[in-house]
């Protein structure tokens, strides 16, 4: 940020030459700011394709302009008030960092607020529209996906850039075994993480031995492979056109308008037929697996395994020192986010009711990583918060559709700036000393 | 020299290179099991590449390091995986063992056949607290059953318990009670040694191999650093290899000194006969001196 500090304790009262100065100094930093967006805003605003010409389109970009100018006029002359800087101060403060949770301080409150979420979700598919019931679900399948890349990403340490290929697989798992095999919603959800995690295997007993950035592009090379196979290989998936994927069934009641055999759901309790009733259905399973993969996750982060992750992102060379092998140890973070992105694909094969390869993108693993650096690498309810910003605000801002991969940079670019590790602060657990040690304690003071 | 069968660590003709250069050439010393063995040399020796080749994380070009911790032989390089030989072929048994170590082999098995150690540079969990640093330490002795941990059954909960116990009593022993619940990476820096030490203890070692334990603390620190290390070793029956630049610290608590220039031990023995070996003297003060030692020493370089 191009504000000078010189002056930050200076009394307010100012000479008139002083105040000159300042104001000078801010048209100046509204009027280079301008420039650079005139650049960054000038081919997309500014110039619309016509066929083969294009128009101008000056009164738009003018007006963008003049809002980025005088929105940074004012910024620069306030944050030279002395409440300004007040507030850019909190802003920048850095300390971030992790806390450990008092030994006293236990978290007592924290089941109210599990519970009021819990009713709350319940309440969500009996009282919202179909379409906020699909919106919320996709933003679940986003908390899973955001939730099993935490494991490898924010606990492990690996930077995964093709996390996609797992919900691919999970995805396509259920899509090709229901064509090919028969089965079913409900036995391809453990077999989709299964095979998830198999293939996470495969991939990483080779490249887990491969430190930081070689993993990066191996992995996202992984994801493009995926990607191409699925379109390309076109008598078994598709290519392109994709495959349909069945809804999901409650006790062999199907959600279906007209069934081949047996009864549909509504007809066998005597209701009228509505769409919605399968996305309820799935809103209700998915809301449940969510709580599950939460609760798992909070047994790993207290888990021997969960400590190892951690411990390896921390420092490799410590953790072989103490007798852990580190490719197990990274194979079970990639095998275990594998799988939780496997089923998370499931879950979004069975709400789409069809799959094809243009789900399976890198920008799909961008936003998942964004996910996860965004909730703060390692934080559970980061992640949950980051997830649904990240995949429900693009639905409320709906108009602004255009530019949301232009605000998801920005968004990023603020974050670094002033919360690099995370919306969500860690805390890391106490352990109470035993009674022997406490004694000792008490003697040493 | 004691006898190689009481030894619990055996380095013999141990080579090292990087590239073209010679870091180790042709070390051979015993640590005699008991003992506190002090490895010192002017900086750039090779004393660290030693500890290295040792734990593990360097593949030594040549040589035999073999380890006599937990009732079993361990030899160094075979545990790191060894590459296949035509004889395999038909010893199906050695065979077998090779590919198990050429698939899970490494220096973490090094640590699990009893030996542990600490860093130069301290490498602690920063962003664990201290009692996480020892829980990770002791992973291979808990249950680590996925299905138990996630139900919190009675048995994993027993093993966290244990765990827990035994990283509160290292606390305990080496004088960090009041920091278990801290921020590893926030403990001061004599603090943050002796965390890494404890950390260390907590795997179960026999031999426990210190790099510059005393590096960087105060008088009073190394004094207690010193008196720690004795108690390890009378109370506890650890064997204790340690590179030390120190020397009062050397002299004190060492039974055997063994003395590294330019990747060649030039002396090795009990701290009387180091203190008074010509070579060592030159080695450390220069030939120029006027301790009436002999110009033969470029011959070691
Ligand atoms: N990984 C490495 N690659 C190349 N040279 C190395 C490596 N490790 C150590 N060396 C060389 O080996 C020599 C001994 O280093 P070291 O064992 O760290 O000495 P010290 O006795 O001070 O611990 C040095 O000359 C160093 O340059
Ligand atoms: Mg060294």
């Amino acid at each position: 940020m191009a504000i000078d500090y010189q002056y930050s304790n200076k009394p307010d009262s100012l000479s008139s030459n002083e105040l000159l100065f300042r104001i000078r100094k801010s048209l100046l930093d509204a009027f280079i700011t301008t420039l650079l967006a005139l650049a960054v805003f000038g081919p997309i605003v500014g110039l619309e394709l016509d066929g083969y010409d294009f128009q101008l389109q000056l009164k738009s970009l003018v007006s963008i302009l003049g809002v980025i100018f005088t929105g940074r006029l004012v910024a620069s002359l306030f944050f030279q008030t002395s409440q300004g800087e007040k507030l850019l101060e909190k802003f920048s403060r850095k300390d971030t960092s992790i806390r450990v949770q008092p030994l006293n301080q236990k978290a007592a409150n924290g089941y109210w607020i599990i519970a009021l979420f819990m009713l709350a979700g319940l309440m969500v598919p009996f009282l919202a529209s179909k379409y906020w019931i699909t919106v919320i679900i996709l933003g679940m399948i986003y908390v899973l996906l955001g939730l099993g890349l935490n494991i490898v990403v924010g606990l492990a340490g690996l930077l995964d850039l093709g996390f996609v290929a797992f919900y691919a697989i999970g995805a396509y798992g259920l899509a090709l075994g229901h064509e090919y095999l028969g089965l079913g919603f409900w036995s391809m959800l453990p077999l989709a993480a299964l095979l998830a995690a198999l293939s996470g295997a495969l991939l990483g007993f080779p490249v887990l031995r491969m430190h930081g950035d070689y993993l990066a592009i191996v992995t996202l090379g992984f994801g493009e492979i995926i990607r191409l196979v699925l379109n390309n290989w076109t008598q078994f998936t598709g290519g392109p056109n994709g495959v349909s994927a069945p809804a999901p069934t409650l006790f062999g009641l199907e959600f279906k308008r007209r069934v081949k055999e047996g009864t549909p759901f509504h007809e066998y309790f005597g209701l009228s037929y509505d769409s919605a009733y399968k996305f309820i259905f799935i809103y209700l399973i998915l809301f449940a697996l969510v709580w599950a993969v939460l609760y798992i996750n909070h047994r790993l982060t207290k888990m021997p395994v969960g400590r190892a992750w951690e411990a390896l992102r921390e420092d490799e060379i410590a953790c072989r020192s103490l007798g852990l092998n580190h490719v197990l140890v990274k194979l079970s973070a990639f095998m275990t986010g594998a799988a939780v992105g496997g089923i998370a694909g499931v879950f979004f094969a069975t709400y789409q009711g069809f799959v094809n390869p243009t789900s399976f993108t890198f920008f799909e693993s961008a936003l998942i990583l964004a996910i996860v650096v965004l909730g703060g690498l390692g934080s559970t309810k980061g992640v949950v918060i980051a997830a649904f910003v990240l995949t429900v605000m693009p639905e409320v801002l709906r108009d602004f559709s255009e530019y949301r991969i232009l605000m998801f940079g920005l968004l990023m670019v603020l974050m670094m700036i002033w919360r690099p590790r995370g919306l969500v602060r860690m805390t890391r657990s106490s352990f109470q000393p035993p009674q022997t040690v406490r004694q000792a304690m008490e003697g040493v003071r | 020299m004691t006898s190689s069968s009481d030894a619990i660590l055996t380095i013999k003709g141990l080579n090292m290179q990087f590239g073209g250069i010679k870091a180790l050439e042709n070390i051979d010393f015993q640590v005699p099991r008991g003992s506190i063995t002090a490895l010192i040399g002017p900086n750039g020796a090779g004393k660290t590449t030693v500890f290295n080749c040792l734990t593990g994380f360097y593949r030594a070009t040549s040589g035999k390091i073999e380890l006599n911790a937990h009732k079993t032989k361990t030899s160094v390089t075979s545990v790191l995986g060894e590459s296949f030989k035509a004889s395999d072929l038909w010893q199906p048994v050695r065979f077998g063992r090779r590919l198990y170590y050429k698939l899970f082999g490494g220096s973490h098995q090094v640590n699990r056949a009893g030996l542990a150690r600490t860093f130069q540079n301290i490498r602690l969990f920063k962003e664990m607290t201290a009692l996480e640093n020892l829980l990770v330490a002791q992973h291979m002795q808990l249950n680590r059953s996925f299905l138990a941990g996630i139900i919190n059954t009675r048995s994993f909960q027993k093993s966290e318990e244990n765990a827990l116990n035994k990283a509160w009593y290292w606390l305990e022993q080496l004088d960090l009670i009041n920091e278990g619940n801290q921020l590893a990476g926030q403990l001061p820096y004599g603090k943050q040694r002796r965390l890494e030490i404890a950390r260390a203890l907590c795997t179960n070692p026999e031999l426990l191999c210190l790099d510059e334990p005393a590096a960087g603390l105060n008088p009073q620190e190394t004094a207690e650093l010193a008196k720690t290390l004795n108690t390890l070793r009378s109370e506890h029956k650890l064997t204790i290899l340690l590179i030390e630049h120190d020397m009062g610290m050397v002299m004190k608590i060492s039974s055997q000194i063994v003395v590294l220039d330019h990747g060649l031990v030039i002396a090795r023995g009990s701290p009387d006969q180091i203190k008074n070996d010509p070579a060592v003297i030159s080695a450390y003060l220069g030939t120029e001196e006027e301790t009436g030692v002999p110009e033969h020493e470029p011959a070691l370089a």
